[in-house]
């Protein structure tokens, strides 16, 4: 088994079966990383694919004359930081809906419970795009290298799907 | 979307990439550029009159020293920090001239304080607009060498950026600009090179312009 500098050094070459092999065998550590940073929540693989994601974009950045794991490792901890700082917001934020009147956290779940189904009936190009962009927060970059779809294809996307959610949402039931 | 599905996609997206250069070729790069415009602020305001005098000053020369150092170091400690795992330790490499620097400058107050000459607070705007006009181009080329890196703490590269260019073009405007009251450089010139370095940090926190996602 090749080591890690050498794999890398030939991605950066162009050589996608060394990169294959390189990914193939990260991902194991990363998930054991993630899941001890971020307690085994649900949200590891999203981390972990986040990371990956990451270091294609910065595999220019590696020397391979340098030691590979503080190159993973800095950009691994950069991407759980992120996330826990995503999460820190995003919490402060369910605070400001659960806490005006008293049982709104029972209509909290019925509307996220009536959401969820509204996502899921959409065409799964609209229901991908509203799923990455708004509920994951992903970059559009990001959106696209794990939806497969370009960039403006996107747009169009979420900006159909959130305009059928609100259209769903304004209709009296 | 499965990972093993994204692995897919991110080997079908390889693309053969240069590797990032060095950080003394990327240094040497931006000193190439910051280093001749720093010398033409120089001579456009013109060097002044009594730096020959000026030069015989030890005081004036490790002030100077020190902050050019601490240019360079900076320059430095931004450069290796958009290296990832770069040790996190050499984004302290600017602190020793830095200090050195405060106290050069906190000794000369110290010795003026037994000499006053009245002169000591007075307002030095062209201190700020000095500084902030010598560092617009370096710190230009500075931003295009720090970008080609990748930003994972873009506060503390911004920061660091922003304390080598400001540092610079505080040493540049000692050749330039005859304020030697320590007190006033105190304030006026390493107080700006402060509170751009500053700023620099908590645009760069808040906003997060060029980092990886």
């Amino acid at each position: 088994m090749a080591e890690f500098p050498d794999l890398m050094k030939r991605a950066q070459a162009g050589d996608a079966r060394a990169y294959s092999e390189l990914l193939r065998q990260l991902v194991p550590f990363l998930r054991a990383y993630v899941g001890r940073r971020i307690g085994g929540s649900a949200d590891v693989e999203d981390v972990v694919q986040e990371i990956l994601i990451c270091l294609h974009k910065a595999r220019h950045s590696y020397d391979p004359s340098r030691p590979f794991e503080p190159w993973v490792a800095s950009i691994a901890r950069y991407r759980v930081l992120d996330h826990q700082r995503r999460a820190r917001m995003s919490s402060i934020r369910d605070l400001d809906v659960t806490f005006p009147a008293s049982g709104s956290n029972m209509e909290e779940m019925i509307v996220r419970r009536d959401l969820e189904h509204a996502i899921s009936v959409l065409p799964k190009g609209q229901r991908t795009a509203v799923q990455l962009l708004k509920l994951r927060q992903l970059t559009l970059k990001e959106a696209a290298v794990i939806s497969g779809m370009t960039t403006s294809a996107l747009k169009v996307a979420v900006h159909r799907g959130l305009k059928k959610l609100r259209t769903a949402f304004s209709e009296p039931k | 979307m499965r990972t093993e599905d994204l692995l897919d996609r991110l080997v079908r997206d390889l693309r053969p990439v240069r590797p990032l250069t060095s950080t003394s070729i990327r240094l040497l790069g931006w000193l190439a550029v910051a280093l001749p415009t720093l010398a033409f602020w120089t001579m456009l305001f013109g060097i002044r009159p009594d730096i020959e005098q000026r030069l015989a000053d030890p005081r004036f020369l490790i002030e100077t020293m020190a902050a050019t150092a601490t240019g360079i170091c900076a320059a430095i400690a931004a450069i290796d920090s958009t290296v990832p795992g770069a040790p996190r330790w050499r984004a302290l490499l600017p602190l020793p001239p830095l200090v050195l620097w405060l106290l050069s400058l906190g000794e000369g107050c110290l010795r003026i304080l037994w000499e006053p000459t009245g002169t000591l607070l007075e307002a030095q705007w062209q201190c700020v607009s000095g500084i902030v006009l010598v560092s617009a181009i370096p710190g230009l080329a500075l931003l295009f060498v720090l970008r080609r890196g990748v930003l994972l703490t873009s506060g503390i590269t911004f920061c660091l950026g922003a304390l080598s260019v400001s540092a610079l073009a505080a040493a540049a405007m000692r050749l330039f600009h005859p304020v030697d009251a320590s007190l006033l450089v105190l304030i006026w010139q390493f107080g700006t090179v402060v509170a751009l370095s500053a700023l620099a940090a908590i645009a760069g926190r808040r906003l997060r312009p060029f980092t990886i996602r």
